[in-house]
């Protein structure tokens, strides 16, 4: 569904937005350069991107957005395997040497529009062997450490230390202290019982870490979900802060 | 000139393969031994083992999150650039070839070392991708049977070293509950174990303890690796061609050693397969007959308590 790109000219990045981080970690050139070939999609709530043994025909790079990669397994069990968000791309599988979606890709929190590359620019831009291509690379490494990290977390942790690890890693592609989500939703995602939920999220409320009214989540204390998360969260952020540092000097430049 | 056992680097090229054989160099591993530096300044390529990546926690907890056979190479910054050297370690005895981290990087750009390599990554994530959703909700008995299932068919031994420390290690699990597991598999006469090896005595049976995670394991575990011809600056290649299916003989129908291009091929299938029938039967009759033992000892016991 390839809506009207919006009243702003190619020239000019959506600055308001916030955008990707990789596109705004480009130098000024590179990003002119590949702007004409992205476009500008909303995203609505559970809107599949990828599906699972198809090939990827579009790449996206999400703002302020929260996008999951499900397993589904045989005997019909579903559960999320990664999450991407600014810091990435949908569609890592292409550089991982998959031409076909391993997993479904759908969106989980809409938030603002993404911009999106057919395969086929992607991939004349990174045989470029330019700062893109670094750039997506990284991504790619940190990517697979995250997906590494959560095959640990999920043999090991408990369903309170995963739902908490899972809200810090929205928290922070959001940017927003508040987002819809709901019960249900966070139980797939999680591979547990809706109850389980209910039940972990009464006990944060009950700690004053988060509130939640009917459909939407409320993050209250930072630091206290950083503490009943497991250690999860942090070997992931180091490995992402080493291998992609966040340069909001960049998008800066770029907005003038 | 011999091939090396590591599939990954026997599908290379004679002309890429003579230029990387003289950087590799060979080393004998035990059961649970580290892999020497490894992530750190070597790659390593198993030829007759499986190496573990294992995910360490602060409390001391470990839980294994990728094993790599014969099909590929470990110790990639790409695939564990948060892992130290000490995460690496060998299951069961076996060989392996290494070379360091520099010069595999430069091969790597000046052969399709590169681009094995390539293919393999994407098998290796998807994989872990399946031991994502698996450690999540597969039950820790379907998880065991898988891992030793997998091992055992990666090793191509029926008999291997393994502790039950490294194996509850391996899938997370505490020893108590793993003991418990092993035993009710030793009595079901699918696995014998002792203190530091496993014998697998019923594959089948274990196929079907097995999660559904096994036959995607065990595809990519597997997988031929097909290494395109070299093409300088060309387009992208899809990789469907490492996916194929094994297709069967037209005239005899069997998977056997296909192609067959001799009846004497597919009779030589056959008798294979007709071995391996004859055998299961036997098992399977011994299987009755002890089951049907027991049975009536446990009828005689209780007709002689009734008559006291």
């Amino acid at each position: 569904m390839q809506l009207a790109k919006p009243a702003q000219t190619v020239t000019t990045s959506p600055a308001q937005w916030s955008m990707s981080s990789l596109l705004s970690s480009l130098p000024q050139e590179d990003y002119q350069r590949l702007s004409s070939q992205l476009t500008w999609r909303p995203l609505k709530v559970r809107q599949t991107l990828h599906k699972h043994g198809e090939p990827i025909s579009e790449i996206y790079f999400p703002s302020r957005s929260v996008i999951s990669i499900t397993n589904a397994m045989e005997d019909g069990g579903i559960v999320e395997v990664a999450t991407v968000g600014r810091e990435g791309l949908v569609g890592i599988g292409s550089v991982l040497g998959n031409s076909i979606a391993s997993g479904d890709a759908f969106v989980q929190i809409a938030g603002e529009p993404a911009a999106v590359m057919s395969i086929d620019a992607f991939r004349r831009e990174m045989e470029r062997r330019g700062p893109f291509q670094e750039l997506v690379t990284r991504y790619s490494q940190a990517f697979v450490a995250q997906l590494m990290q959560s095959v640990a977390c999920n043999g090991l942790h408990s369903a309170e230390e995963r739902c908490c690890r899972w809200l810090l890693m929205t928290h922070d592609r959001i940017g927003q202290d508040e987002f819809p989500l709901t019960h249900e939703f966070l139980a797939i995602m999680l591979g547990v019982r809706r109850p389980t939920v209910t039940l972990v999220m009464a006990e944060l409320a009950r700690g004053g870490i988060v509130s939640h009214v009917r459909g939407h989540v409320r993050i209250v204390d930072r630091k206290g979900l950083e503490g009943a998360s497991c250690e999860c969260y942090r070997n992931v952020r180091s490995v992402f802060d080493r291998l992609l540092p966040r340069s909001e000097r960049a998008s800066v430049a770029i907005a003038q | 000139m011999s091939r090396s056992p590591n599939r990954l680097l026997a599908s290379l090229s004679a002309g890429d393969y003579r230029r990387i054989a003289p950087r590799l160099h060979t080393i004998r591993l035990n059961h649970g031994s580290t892999l020497p530096h490894c992530g750190v300044a070597r790659v390593y390529f198993p030829g007759t083992g499986v190496s573990s990546i294992l995910s360490r926690m602060t409390d001391g907890t470990t839980i294994e999150v990728a094993s790599v056979g014969s099909e590929g190479v470990v110790g990639l910054p790409a695939l564990g650039s948060q892992f130290s050297a000490g995460s690496y370690l060998h299951v069961s005895r076996g060989t392996l070839q290494y070379m360091a981290l520099n010069v595999f990087e430069t091969l790597c750009a000046q052969t399709e070392l590169g681009t094995a390599v390539g293919q393999f990554c994407g098998m290796f994530t998807q994989s872990v991708m399946q031991l994502v959703a698996c450690n999540r909700l597969h039950p820790l008995e379907a998880r065991c049977a898988r891992w030793i299932l997998l091992t055992h068919e990666r090793l191509h031994r029926a008999n291997f070293e393994l502790t039950q420390t490294f194996l509850a290690m391996a899938i997370g699990a505490k020893s108590g509950e793993l003991a418990s597991i092993m035993d009710r598999l030793a009595d079901r006469h699918i696995v014998k174990h002792d203190a530091g090896s496993v014998t697998l005595l019923d594959p089948i049976a274990l196929r079907r303890q097995a999660c559904s995670c096994y036959p995607v394991l065990r595809k990519n575990a597997l997988a031929p690796i097909k290494c395109p011809p070299r093409n300088r600056g060309g387009r992208h290649r899809a990789n469907v061609v490492a996916m194929r299916p094994m297709t069967a003989c037209t005239l005899c129908g069997l998977t056997r050693d296909y192609p067959h291009k001799t009846h004497a091929e597919c009779l030589r299938a056959l008798d294979a397969d007709l071995r391996a029938v004859i055998q299961r039967a036997k098992q399977l009759t011994q299987l009755r007959g002890q089951i049907a033992f027991e049975s009536m000892k446990k009828f005689q016991q209780f007709a002689t308590r009734s008559r006291s």
